[in-house]
């Protein structure tokens, strides 16, 4: 009798500790994928079929509403900066001496002509909030397959493999409504930063273009106590 | 033969009645068909313009894998267009090349998109008989949007406009822009959704340096030429390369070639019609001469001798009348030409880049093929005589 009241408690309670480990994973990676009030430097690489550019890119995020990048140097004439302000988007075109609200078919649009969309960078809600998510176990990662349960979801599906020490997808595949594969996301490098991992270098392949592999590296990362608020505005923006 | 000629002559004045509507006959005819040619080139001139203009010219050349993505406007498939011009430009029968870059847009006005627009760029000098831009003067850092558009989204003069689109690199780019002047068009799908500014000002928007276009199009001295230009063109063009005639392909051009060659037998009917008209009014006047004939071949005169004088006759009449068709049709012409046959409501509702308005076009060529008919038609119509001046008995005729 001992041992089937045991056996019960056993399956009962793998299936809460499975549970739990779900939330508890996603919980972890996000935690290492929005980090605020941090300052930091990246290049980014943008490798095409004819071309490569890159550029140094200027990094202020409060928290998931307030973003600002500025590009600081750039071998293609991009001189943007742009500015992510609650749920609005606004990118600042020094040459037409005004900025543009980013919306619609334009969150689509490739974030300073590389292979992140606008939308790539600007989601910040919870992904239990956007997709419906499964774990596979796999030996070696956590496999996340997230399936889209709301309309303005940025991917209809996708696949996160992650890391099980750090708690960082090593890959993420997106994927298209008809299941075809769209782009590939690769956290190459991380860095432990306080309690947080953070990603030290990223690479977007978007595979429906020819070649089209863009790489961020990031540097000087320094995570603060708070960040002033007027870094994120309008006039800020367009100063 | 002076004789013959004096009596010819005389007989032309001899009855005067039968002269003036025999004249007026081939005047009218003549008159028709100039005035007929003409409108049938003025209606066709300006489509091939129009079209040439805004879209195909004689030749054009774009990147093979902008080709096949034309509809998309995909800038990055840019070239060296002067290093092709180089090239081109030394072909004896190439009058023109226009470079352009046309690219889908948003435009601004103040805080406010406007719309998506079609931004076409091109270099102003080159488009000085670009009809829709005739008279109007483009400088970098300017815009020329329709009178239409202007209405609609309450611009003015000296107002700046932003453009904003993505460049070569696939960032997010714009450009400010002065309006200085607006172009006018009946046709809603250029007024609505094009705006020109100089190939300078795109270049800097898109992020391409100057030397880049996205077309080129190559205009012929001789419409007709463009094929042998083609095949010279082609001859050192190399793969990358997509090269379309005006006279080959699905263009709209090459499609309205068929329309020519319809217009083309039309005129050649009207031309038949107006031949068959001359003969026949010279061939009746001259049938019911049957007793002059009669009276002359009595008096000793040879056949051959009697048809020389209405040989003489029809064609002085034949001179007569075509010199006044000349003159009505060249006038009536003329004043059409400057007039126009404005078929604004018929078209309203085609959406192809032709102007409304037919002026018929006057060349001398026109005039020469109504010469020439004239002339022609009413000396031959005497050869009709011949059989008859010799079969005709003089002694049965005077008897009757």
């Amino acid at each position: 009798m001992l041992k089937r009241i045991l056996f019960y408690v056993l399956i009962v309670s793998s299936i809460f500790m499975y549970a739990e480990t779900l939330e508890s994973i996603i919980d972890k990676v996000e935690k290492n994928l929005s980090v605020k009030n941090v300052v930091y430097r990246a290049k980014m690489k943008i490798e095409e079929s004819d071309n490569t550019r890159e550029m140094d890119l200027l990094l202020y995020i409060k928290d998931e509403k307030n973003v600002y990048v500025e590009v600081l140097t750039s071998t293609d004439g991009n001189r943007s900066r742009f500015l992510k302000k609650d749920n609005s988007m606004w990118l600042y075109l020094p040459s037409a001496g005004r900025s543009v609200l980013i919306k619609g078919h334009m969150l689509k649009e490739g974030f300073m002509g590389s292979s992140f969309s606008y939308e790539d960078i600007s989601e910040r809600r919870k992904l239990k909030d956007i997709y419906d998510i499964s774990l596979v176990n796999d030996e070696k990662y956590y496999i996340l397959e997230m399936k889209a349960k709301v309309n303005d979801a940025p991917y209809k599906f996708k696949k996160s493999y992650i890391m099980k020490d750090v708690y960082l997808p090593y890959k993420e595949e997106i994927y298209s409504s008809s299941n075809r594969l769209l782009k590939e996301f690769y956290i190459e490098e991380y860095e432990k930063i306080k309690d947080i991992y953070f990603p030290k270098k990223v690479v977007m392949k978007d595979l429906l273009q020819k070649k089209n592999i863009t790489t961020i590296e990031y540097a000087d990362i320094s995570i603060k106590d708070k960040i002033s608020e007027n870094y994120f505005t309008k006039s800020y923006l367009e100063r | 033969m002076n004789f013959i000629l004096k009596i010819a002559f005389k007989n032309i004045f001899r009855n005067h009645r039968r002269t003036f509507l025999t004249s007026l006959g081939i005047t009218i005819a003549v008159a028709a068909t100039i005035f007929g040619k003409s409108f049938i080139d003025g209606e066709f001139i300006p489509i091939i313009q129009n079209i040439s203009d805004m879209e195909t010219g004689h030749i054009k050349i774009v990147r093979r894998e902008y080709k096949e993505k034309e509809r998309m406007m995909p800038v990055n498939y840019n070239f060296n267009f002067i290093e092709l011009e180089n090239k081109i430009s030394k072909i004896k029968d190439v009058k023109l090349l226009r470079p352009r870059i046309k690219f889908g847009t948003l435009i601004a006005k103040g805080d406010n998109e406007a719309d998506g627009v079609i931004g076409f760029s091109i270099l102003p000098e080159r488009e000085k008989d670009f009809v829709l831009l005739k008279g109007k003067t483009l400088n970098r850092g300017e815009i020329l949007v329709s009178k239409k558009f202007a209405d609609k989204f309450k611009i003015n003069r000296n107002d700046t406009l932003v453009l904003i689109t993505q460049t070569v690199y696939g960032y997010l780019n714009g450009i400010s822009l002065l309006v200085k002047d607006f172009y006018e068009t009946d046709i809603e799908y250029i007024a609505s959704n094009i705006v020109f500014l100089h190939i300078n000002d795109a270049q800097r928007l898109l992020a391409m340096d100057s030397t880049k276009a996205i077309e080129l199009l190559v205009y012929c001295k001789d419409l007709g030429s463009s094929l042998k230009v083609s095949k010279e063109i082609k001859s050192f063009l190399s793969d990358d390369y997509f090269l379309s005639n005006w006279q080959e392909g699905e263009t709209l051009l090459s499609m309205l070639k068929v329309s020519f060659s319809v217009m083309g037998i039309v005129f050649l009917i009207i031309f038949f019609l107006a031949s068959i008209a001359i003969i026949n009014t010279m061939v009746m006047a001259l049938y019911e001469r049957k007793k002059e004939i009669g009276m002359m071949k009595s008096l000793g005169l040879k056949s051959k001798k009697i048809f020389l004088i209405f040989f003489f006759e029809t064609t002085i009449i034949g001179i007569i009348g075509t010199l006044m068709g000349v003159i009505l049709g060249s006038s009536v012409t003329f004043i059409f030409s400057k007039i126009g046959f404005d078929y604004s409501a018929a078209l309203k509702d085609i959406q192809i880049p032709i102007i409304p308005v037919i002026y018929p076009s006057l060349s001398f060529m026109n005039v020469l093929i109504g010469f020439i008919l004239g002339i022609f038609t009413s000396s031959l119509s005497s050869l009709f005589l011949v059989k008859r001046v010799k079969s005709l008995n003089p002694v049965e005729i005077l008897r009757e």
